[in-house]
């Protein structure tokens, strides 16, 4: 039990922060869809795309890029009740269309889009960063395994929170209470995270194996094949012929995406990805010639099992399979995520002091982690507001997380935890009334957001002091 | 659906009742929350099954978020904390910890990729499609560097660590060699 506890001490050290990030950011994007309506409340929504405006959509996009180079591909978002937007993208860039298929203006959700990329691969190199936040789902899946090895007897006190005991008791209570109660669905996220970041390196050993080094053929087997490419010219693909013949053959089926490979080549073809209903796959990708002729389905939700279970490790780690409700279920999991992840290194931290240790300056510089990455989200979408969508939000984010861990490591006094968590709490309160205010949305989506983040910031004043400040203090 | 949902609901309810207090409304509870997850699964799959999952754990936060609001105020000690020692604690193994690091990052990383691609290899030689053999090759991969992991991170020094991704690749080689 002892080595357990040390060894979840020490796999806890290698990765909190980078954890703690990753499960924050991740809280936030479950519902990147309503922060994209959220950052641009005014953009073209539609509730259905007709297959003759979703025709229009792709001429319009490719007139949209006249005289740029061809586009290798053209994704034609369909809209649906989370994100009822239609969105064309080409190499060039990504544009709203309305409900006829007209481009209505260019895209811009740069922040939500920084958040992502913060969680899916740290604003490293993409591949590189895949792996990297792989290796930490593998590190969090350790912690959960070590944490239940070194604590035989976690399930005694299941319901037990004593939040308002003193500060060592109550950060233990309210670890373990969440880590028991969060446990099957952090592995979850864990293993599917990992899954998800490490399969380019799986994907890689398999083609030097058996495809030569091609890795489009070592996908094949689980996202299916692609057809020989041929550059001579040809006019754009039906794709509105091929909306139409799904609807026929799979009336369950709603098209997420409608992908045009190689778009104006003899080679080009339509691929459509479809959800179904009460399925945890991501889709089925139906594959369909230039004419927008009927191919077949690559298999991912009636074929193999390894197909089945390839395309339902996305939606279990995303959770967007079971509407708001799972979506609310999942940011609160991520939230007890931040609070398991915040309270185990603060107790270390705490152990450490109490030794003799020291640790004073290593205990700022985590409250400046725990506290500064949100106050640097909020502080990213402020400049957002305030510089367009080319703002430069990855190195604002990474020069306020470096400026506040090193002004913790300098002036350890001024790193206050009760301070930033005002401040936090008042930023909130600040950005949910200011975009009601200035961007006036009126969609009850967006309207939604700005109040759960102003009553997010007042109950965030309200609960520090029902739990804190009640407290009597001795000495 | 919905039923089921509703019974996940009342299952941890009653295993919250029966914490501490009626071990038979503890018992009929997990028996409630046994029945939602075999009942999700079996009207909707793997969509019911983790449907029926998070409700039960959202519920089960609620209680707990409910027993941290309600629970007493207690007299707070001030934190006893024994005077920094110079010296003690700064970077005293710094060896170590880069072995500790080395053993379960990178080998335990490369350690459980050749065993899940010779595991593959091994499934593919018995007779499983492609698809099935790709998937175990991803799934494998990152299940296999966890179990490595935990196992070194549960030993008492670095010597101790090796043999995990040492048994990892034998059995590997042993499996492709077979295949």
């Amino acid at each position: 039990m002892q080595r357990a506890l040390a060894g979840h001490a020490a796999i806890g050290l290698l990765a909190s922060a980078l954890i703690y990030l990753l499960a924050l950011t991740g809280t936030v994007v479950v519902i990147h869809d309503r922060w994209q309506r959220w950052e641009q409340p005014g953009a073209a929504e539609v509730a259905n795309l007709s297959p003759d405006a979703a025709q229009a959509a792709i001429l319009g996009a490719v007139a949209r890029d006249a005289g740029k180079p061809r586009t290798t591909h053209l994704y034609l978002r369909m809209p649906n009740a989370d994100l009822p937007r239609a969105v064309v993208t080409s190499d060039h860039g990504a544009s709203y269309v309305d409900a006829a298929g007209r481009v209505a203006g260019p895209e811009a959700h740069a922040w939500i889009e920084f958040v992502i990329g913060l969680h899916e691969y740290l604003h490293l190199p993409a591949t590189w960063g895949l792996i990297v936040v792989g290796g930490l789902g593998v590190a969090l899946a350790a912690l959960v395994v070590t944490g239940v090895l070194a604590h035989p007897r976690i399930l005694r006190d299941a319901f037990r929170l004593r939040a308002r005991h003193g500060a060592q008791v109550a950060r233990v209570d309210w670890h373990n209470r969440l880590g028991v109660w969060t446990l099957p669905f952090v592995l979850a996220l864990a293993l599917t995270g990992a899954f998800i970041g490490l399969g380019s390196v799986g994907f890689s050993v398999l083609a030097r194996a058996y495809t030569g080094g091609d890795m489009e053929k070592a996908y094949a087997p689980i996202f299916g094949r692609e057809p020989a490419a041929d550059a001579a010219p040809a006019p754009l693909p039906e794709i509105g012929r091929a909306l139409r013949t799904l609807a026929v053959r799979v009336p369950a089926a709603r098209p997420t995406y409608v992908i045009v490979h190689d778009p104006g080549t003899r080679g080009q073809h339509v691929q459509i990805l479809a959800e179904h209903p009460r399925r945890l796959i991501y889709g089925e990708s139906y594959a369909f010639d230039g004419r927008g002729a009927w191919r077949g389905a690559a298999g991912l939700s009636d074929g193999a099992l390894g197909q089945q279970f390839a395309a339902s490790t996305y939606n279990l780690h995303f959770g967007n399979y079971g509407g708001l409700g799972v979506e609310i279920a999942y940011m609160l999991g991520g939230l007890a995520l931040c609070g398991v992840t915040a309270t185990g290194t603060t107790m270390w931290l705490a152990k450490r002091r109490r030794r003799g240790l020291g640790g004073r300056r290593l205990t700022a510089c985590w409250t400046a982690v725990v506290w500064g990455v949100p106050l640097a989200l909020v502080a990213t979408a402020w400049l957002r507001a305030i510089a367009g969508p080319v703002a430069p939000l990855v190195l604002a984010f990474w020069t306020m997380m470096a400026a506040g861990v090193a002004a913790a490591a300098i002036w350890p006094r001024w790193t206050g935890e009760r301070g930033l968590r005002m401040v936090l709490a008042a930023a909130l309160v600040v950005t949910g009334l200011g975009h009601g205010l200035v961007l006036a949305p009126r969609v009850p989506a967006v309207l939604g957001i700005d109040a759960v983040l102003i009553v997010l910031g007042i109950l965030g004043l309200f609960v520090d002091r029902r739990l804190l400040t009640r407290r009597l203090h001795l000495g | 659906m919905a039923l089921l949902l509703l019974g996940m609901v009342v299952g941890i309810a009653l295993v919250r009742l029966g914490w501490g207090g009626s071990r038979g409304a503890a018992a009929t509870g997990w028996a409630l929350v046994a029945a939602a997850l075999v009942g999700g699964g079996r009207l909707d799959g793997a969509w019911g099954v983790a449907v029926a999952s998070v409700v039960g754990m959202a519920a089960a936060l609620v209680l707990v978020l409910w027993a941290g609001w309600r629970s007493p105020a207690r007299v707070q000690r001030p934190v006893r904390e024994a005077a920094p020692t110079i010296g003690v604690g700064r970077w005293p193994d710094l060896g170590r910890r880069i072995a500790v690091f080395v053993l379960t990052v990178p080998v335990a990383f490369a350690a459980a990729l050749w065993l899940a691609f010779a595991g593959q290899a091994w499934a593919r030689a018995l007779g499983a499609g492609e698809a099935d053999a790709t998937a175990l090759t991803l799934a494998g991969q990152p299940v296999l560097w966890c179990a490595i992991m935990c196992w070194q991170m549960t030993r008492s020094g670095p010597g101790r660590m090796i043999a995990a991704p040492a048994a990892a690749a034998l059995v590997g080689a042993a499996m492709w060699a077979a295949a």
